[in-house]
């Protein structure tokens, strides 16, 4: 596991450099950084949480998709200063202990990955859409995806993945209830 | 990939805010970011300061009071789709999100960051367009009410000064019960709109139409109302001829000026032809739409 770091030296030029304190997967983390760093870049250079990954780093691929305080954000259109003082989680946040989420364990069950890059995008955009629409149509899953670009896959592993997570999610919520 | 250098202010009140865009010399207010960002990255803009907005909580917030719907301009895009106050109030506003970027760029995407990056193809506009809305912009000189259809002062510019910042968009509510229809014709889901219509429109009690309002977007550097096709139908039974005839005065409106025709997608690949012909389409489209909807809840009959 990772610690946390120390805030470095006071900060000269507030306007070029700021401490950035957050929450990213459930740890506290406070780093100096350039005010133009986004977040993307932040997560993956200064955290070295590689799994979020830069696809077009101008907000169309959705490669860099991230959950910030439970919404899925664009971590490339954002600067990291903006993320100061909010909870962020990542794909590396998403799984517990080792196991994985229904929605992976379909993404794994399903064959929605080839070579993966854009995955973590997906199973974040996919994680928020299913938390507020728990039994979605095929064409509202196409839809929410229609901010992720897979090169690979043609998109129709990708659908099945998450129509049957949804149904599993469902089953699960009822078997707790 | 890096943004150029840029200075940083993050003010937490609006006044605080308007301090700043006053001092500082080519000061850039940063909303949502959703288009800024990239064009920050595309070197397209150049900012030697950014304004960062998404402090200041008094930005934030809706209502729906003695009949106007007020918006701070800093609510987000999500956080309306999402209101069972704007389905209730201004049902149109969930169509016209709905088809606005994707979930992640609603999230992070504001009302008055649309309007004041002023996309052609931006459907919020659109929506303001067709409420007859007013923007209330404040700078430290004072604030000012600007019409929707001032608001435009050139191609993704609206008629604000340098020091002045867009703070509220307020508009009448509809009756009850209107109308109302919001389509768009874009390549594929979600992208750009080429065209898009929206219409309010109300039942008059006896088989004709009340009150209409009809626009289209993509057509020029700002939403067309479509004033002659809205006289024509006013106090109208309402015929399927009746709404191809309205729809056919958009081929009578003005498109982009010259200079502005090819500029940025997707109009760089789509006739001025063409355009016409999909806003008479969808003009045509969304009048047959909002009159059905206001039949439907005439009658009590589900859409």
């Amino acid at each position: 596991m990772s610690t946390a770091k120390i805030p470095l030296t006071k900060i000269e030029n507030p306007e070029k450099t700021r401490v950035v304190t957050l929450t990213v997967n459930g740890l506290h983390y406070s780093v100096e950084t350039t005010t133009r760093t986004t977040l993307a870049s932040f997560l993956r250079e200064e955290l070295r949480l590689t799994g979020t990954h830069i696809g077009c780093a101008h907000g169309v691929c959705g490669a860099c998709t991230v959950m910030m305080d439970g919404q899925s954000v664009r971590s490339c259109l954002m600067f990291a200063v903006q993320a100061h003082g909010h909870d962020i989680l990542t794909v590396e946040g998403l799984s517990k202990e080792g196991e994985l989420t229904p929605l992976q364990a379909c993404f794994r069950a399903h064959h929605a990955l080839q070579c993966g890059y854009c995955t973590p995008g997906f199973l974040i955009t996919l994680t928020d859409f299913l938390t507020h629409n728990p039994d979605p149509t095929e064409k509202e899953v196409r839809q929410a995806l229609t901010g992720n670009l897979c090169r690979c896959t043609g998109y129709k592993n990708i659908v099945d993945a998450a129509l049957d997570a949804a149904k599993r999610m469902r089953a699960n919520a009822e078997a707790a209830a | 990939m890096a943004i150029a250098p840029f200075s940083y202010h993050d003010p937490t009140s609006v006044p605080e805010a308007l301090q700043l865009l006053e001092k500082l010399d080519d000061a850039k207010p940063l909303a949502g970011g959703q288009s800024l960002v990239p064009y920050l990255f595309f070197r397209m803009e150049r900012h030697r300061h950014l304004i960062d907005l998404n402090n200041i909580p008094d930005l934030s917030y809706f209502s729906a009071e003695n009949g106007f719907l007020r918006i701070g301009a800093m609510t987000r895009q999500r956080a309306l789709l999402e209101s069972k106050l704007i389905i209730d109030v201004c049902p149109i506003m969930q169509d016209a999100l709905h088809l606005i970027g994707h979930q992640a760029t609603r999230t992070r995407g504001t009302i008055g960051g649309s309007l004041c990056n002023m996309d052609p193809s931006a459907e919020l506009f659109g929506v303001a367009a067709l409420h007859n809305a007013t923007l209330r912009v404040r700078s430290s000189r004072g604030n000012r009410a600007i019409e929707v259809g001032d608001w435009a002062e050139t191609f993704m510019k609206p008629s604000m000064a340098r020091d002045e910042m867009l703070c509220e968009v307020t508009w009448k509510l509809w009756p009850k019960g209107h109308g109302h229809a919001f389509q768009e014709f874009s390549k594929r889901h979600h992208d750009y709109a080429i065209v898009a219509s929206g219409a309010l429109m109300t039942h008059d009690g006896d088989g004709k139409i009340g009150q209409v309002s009809l626009m289209v977007i993509g057509l020029s550097i700002k939403p067309t109302r479509l004033t002659e096709a809205e006289e024509m139908l006013q106090g109208k039974a309402p015929t399927a001829e009746l709404f191809a005839k309205a729809a056919k005065t958009v081929r009578e409106h003005e498109l982009f000026p010259d200079e502005f025709a090819n500029q940025g997608y997707p109009r760089r690949f789509v006739s001025a032809q063409f355009r016409r012909h999909l806003g008479e389409v969808y003009a045509r489209r969304v009048m047959e739409a909002a009159w059905q909807r206001v039949v439907g809840q005439k009658t009590g009959r589900p859409e």
